[in-house]
């Protein structure tokens, strides 16, 4: 082979490890994403996903982008009780694809769950969003409700949206055996379910993600054939595993799976783009310099400059005025400004899985 | 044994002025000390600790210009001064409560069914005691107990008068025509309550002899209300609802002292 026939003669700096990341260091990393589609002024932007795309929501609402909200919150209410404020829809973190999938499926009437209703002290929990209603619901027809409202918001907010911005989360995840779906909290941490022994652990595969995210593609495209989707994936490491491997292995696993199954749909469908926040974060240049001392949460810093990269491809509209937040409307772009919340926090549910740390450092699994 | 008051309020404050001066003679016993101005105004009062001892005073020439106007003379709030501070309504009122119940509602409603968004019931009342706390009326307790024990009253502001029904206003026809007024006035009631409590001050009702059998206030007593600033010789637009006239203010004041006599 010539030189110049060399399959690497004249590819772009950004090729390049040397000239595409080692030189940056502190900056901006020269294409490290390229937009596939553009984000205008006018786009209905839905986000959800795991914890880590509360902080892309709130980036895009306060940098003026139409981010929708669903179901917003009533006049008075502080930062992000009772679920709101977080996403587009109140449905809380959604983990999985498979998650993802089935709540698009229900909200067009193509799955009907059982089981989903758990109780803890005589009250009653929505399994699929278990943190939402801190002290759960007084009777099953209350759930039921409630669950069909959120649905009907779900399905607005599907139909309606022209972006969708998803974070992938976890491959881990308690899934319910009869019906195959899956909820963001193991049986028995905030409630518990009527038949336990239907939940069982699964770590889900690239194939199964990678089916589950065309088969919501599908579901939405039937009824929203235009939206887009741009999908990123959580660099916030398991808080803990339930496999059998170490939590750093089991981390690594679960992330490089979710991350191929993303640039897999991203390359095969036109319309999916990939969104390299988990590199911007967790790769060699970065230097773990973007992580809390606890090396999971991510630090505020880390935060803008994953966002600057995302701006810098998707230009931001004008900034809404700070008392943009108007009447609530169920389509209306949330245009609440940034810093509804209090700090800058996010909420995971999944969290809730350290209050089985015991006080030794293992974790208190039940066959320990 | 007299009775020393010190009566605050924004707008609101005007009904019970008015009332006093009609109704002193019937309480030789009773000193009430009026202290009010906007709302906007009374939010920049500070405490300050001085030679004059504990107590609040605005923070600008022109708060203390208008507090001077309807104190007649002094511009400070010394609570240590007096048997009991009087607080009326200063945001504190069921409109907040109205107003979350225009897009939220809780299954509990007879309108949750045209609801725009249902919420839970611990929900709308984490809602409602927010805007409450918020207040200015709990923004002045929370100064007023920095530097003071002394018996804090708040004086609700008065339920909009029914012509606000006949006038067409959407928000409320609505309210009306689901049938929830009480279930609303209860929560706003209890949501009043657990503030009051936790915020260590006494809740004074409505006089139920002013609300007419929906839960409204009797027009009666909203007729030629008068504005604060009587400076401004003026009295409110016939369209406005929400602020009372004289003999609604002597009701309350007949209402609070009996709550406080000794």
């Amino acid at each position: 082979m010539t030189k110049s026939a060399n399959p690497y003669h004249g590819l772009p700096a950004r090729s390049f490890w040397r000239t595409g990341v080692a030189v940056h260091k502190d900056r901006l990393i020269d294409e490290v994403y390229s937009a596939k589609f553009s984000i205008s002024q006018s786009d209905n932007i839905a986000t959800a996903g795991s914890c880590f795309a509360q902080h892309i929501a709130r980036h895009m609402r306060a940098s003026g982008f139409s981010v929708l909200d669903t179901e917003p919150a009533p006049k008075g209410l502080r930062g992000q009780q009772f679920g709101y404020n977080l996403y587009s829809a109140r449905y809380g973190n959604i983990y999985h694809a498979r998650q993802l999938r089935l709540l698009a499926e229900e909200a067009y009437g193509q799955f009907e769950p059982t089981g989903w209703v758990w109780q803890s002290d005589g009250a009653f929990y929505d399994a699929f969003r278990p943190t939402v209603e801190p002290q759960g619901l007084p009777s099953l027809d209350h759930i039921g409700r409630h669950r069909q409202h959120h649905l009907q918001k779900v399905r607005q907010l599907f139909s309606h949206m022209d972006v969708f911005v998803f974070t992938l989360g976890l491959t881990e995840a308690w899934l319910n055996q009869p019906q195959q779906y899956v909820v963001p909290t193991a049986p028995g941490v905030v409630a518990s379910p009527e038949n336990p022994d239907d939940f069982v652990f699964k770590n889900f595969r690239h194939a199964e993600i990678y089916a589950d995210l065309q088969k919501f593609l599908e579901v939405v495209r039937a009824h929203n054939p235009a939206f887009k989707m741009i999908l990123t994936v959580s660099p916030v490491p398991l808080v803990a595993t339930a496999g059998p491997d170490h939590v750093l292995p089991a981390t690594v696993y679960s992330k490089s799976v979710l991350r191929a199954a993303a640039g897999d749909l991203a390359a095969d469908d036109p319309n999916v783009a990939y969104f390299p926040s988990y590199e911007i974060i967790t790769g060699a240049q970065a230097g773990g310099r973007y992580f809390e001392p606890n090396l999971r949460s991510v630090t505020a810093e880390g935060v803008e400059h994953v966002m600057r990269h995302f701006f810098k491809a998707h230009p931001q509209p004008d900034a809404p005025a700070r008392d943009g937040a108007g009447a609530v409307s169920t389509l209306a772009p949330d245009t609440s400004a940034e810093g509804e919340a209090e700090d800058d926090d996010v909420l995971c549910d999944e969290i809730l899985n350290d209050a089985f740390l015991k006080p030794g450092g293992m974790r208190g699994r039940s066959d320990e | 044994m007299s009775r020393r008051y010190c009566l605050v309020g924004n707008s609101h404050l005007a009904a019970p002025k008015l009332a006093w001066e009609g109704v002193r003679a019937e309480y030789p016993a009773v000193r009430a000390q009026f202290y009010g101005a906007t709302r906007k105004q009374l939010g920049e009062l500070e405490v300050k600790n001085g030679a004059f001892g504990a107590h609040l005073r605005p923070t600008s020439k022109k708060v203390s210009r208008a507090v001077k106007r309807v104190s007649g003379g002094s511009d400070k709030l010394k609570p240590g001064s007096f048997d009991a501070v009087i607080l009326f309504s200063l945001g504190f009122n069921f409109h907040q409560a109205e107003a979350i119940y225009r897009t939220h509602r809780t299954l509990d409603f007879n309108g949750s069914a045209t609801a725009e968004h249902l919420v839970s019931a611990d929900c709308f009342r984490a809602a409602l005691r927010s805007l409450l706390e918020d207040s200015l009326a709990v923004k002045l307790v929370r100064q007023i107990r920095q530097i003071s024990d002394v018996t804090i009253m708040l004086s609700l502001q008065p339920y909009p008068s029914e012509a606000i029904l006949k006038d067409g206003w959407k928000g409320w026809t609505t309210l009306k025509a689901e049938g929830d007024v009480g279930l609303l006035q209860e929560t706003y009631i209890s949501a009043a309550a657990d503030i009051a409590e936790a915020e260590r001050f006494d809740v004074i009702y409505q006089p139920v002899d002013t609300l007419n059998s929906e839960g409204f206030t009797k027009q009666d007593f909203c007729e030629n209300a008068r504005r604060l600033d009587l400076a401004a010789g003026d009295v409110h637009p016939v369209k406005n609802y929400t602020h009372m006239n004289a003999d609604y203010g002597e009701r309350v004041l007949q209402q609070l002292f009996a709550a406080d006599a000794p």
